[in-house]
């Protein structure tokens, strides 16, 4: 039986749309929340390679809890299986990411949108979900998502901390 | 995961023994803060100095724990790691927790006071 996760170093195999020179991270794991959990528990030590700032590791973090759990209970349903393929890349200033997966499409054939939640009401009517795709839309830059082969691929880029974008938050 | 509980003077602390609040473990997580807090009066102060990690699930939690509360009692947050207090900053749920650098610095403030 193959592994839940595995990782490899794919610095040979930019994917398409990326310069050739590239170095990455590709790793394959199992679309539950237990699995997700425990990709991102030890996220430092995968994306080593990358060499990336703590400051820019947790932006990461939070952003691919969210689109990695969003493919377990939407794509997936919450079977807890299927696989999902991430491919993180390396350049200069920024991070290049590619996600993966084999589920249903997303609603309308489009990512959901940018939405605060309304903060200014009583407790009772506070909000206790929905921050996901808000996180998402706030932390990265380029997010596209296209339906092909019963595949969805997202894709996105992060800049690195140090660069003004992150700062105006 | 078990929610650690020590009474204090100025209140409640409830420690979150792991280093995630994540979709895996938030059900448990806001079961266990309303097991926990049923009956106490006053301040309930969450420590989350293990945690390193929350997702939105895990905000949720935390949301719905506060909304949980009974009258008389209030929630508020200590010792945030930079990832976490990031998602509650962009979230701007900073502006509806009370939040503390530390569990210590809540007593501080009370000793301060009296």
């Amino acid at each position: 039986m193959p592994p839940d996760i595995t990782e490899r170093s794919c610095s040979t195999t930019a994917p398409p749309g990326l310069p050739g020179k590239w170095t990455g991270v590709e790793a394959k794991l199992v679309a539950s929340n237990a699995k997700v959990s425990e990709f991102l528990s030890t996220l430092d030590q995968k994306l080593a390679p990358l060499s990336l700032d703590e400051d820019t590791l947790g932006s990461v973090q939070i952003v691919f809890g969210e689109v990695l759990n969003n493919i377990v209970e939407h794509a997936y349903n919450d079977a807890g299986c299927g696989d999902i393929v991430l491919c993180i890349g390396r350049e200069a200033d920024r991070i290049v990411v590619q996600v993966e997966d084999f589920g249903r499409a997303m609603p309308n054939g489009e990512l959901p949108e940018k939405r605060q939640a309304d903060l200014d009401v009583d407790i009772q009517l506070l909000p206790e979900g929905g921050f996901g795709w808000f996180l998402i839309h706030e932390l990265v830059e380029n997010l596209t998502y296209t339906r092909r082969d019963n595949r969805n691929l997202v894709s996105f880029e992060m800049c690195l901390v140090g660069n003004p974008q992150d700062e105006v938050a | 995961m078990k929610l650690e509980c020590v009474e204090e003077s100025f209140g409640l602390v409830v420690t979150v023994p792991e280093a995630r609040i994540d979709a895996s473990v938030a059900i448990q997580f806001k079961d266990q803060m309303r097991d926990v807090t049923q009956d106490v009066q006053g301040r309930i102060v969450l420590d989350m100095g293990n945690v390193e990690f929350v997702d939105s699930s895990g905000l949720g939690a935390i949301v719905a724990a506060l909304k949980h509360l009974q009258d008389g009692q209030q929630m508020e947050l200590a010792a945030l790691s930079p990832t976490v207090a990031k998602v509650f900053r962009l979230t701007r749920m900073d502006k509806v927790f009370p939040i503390h650098a530390s569990v210590a610095d809540v007593a501080g403030a009370m000793a301060n006071a009296s």
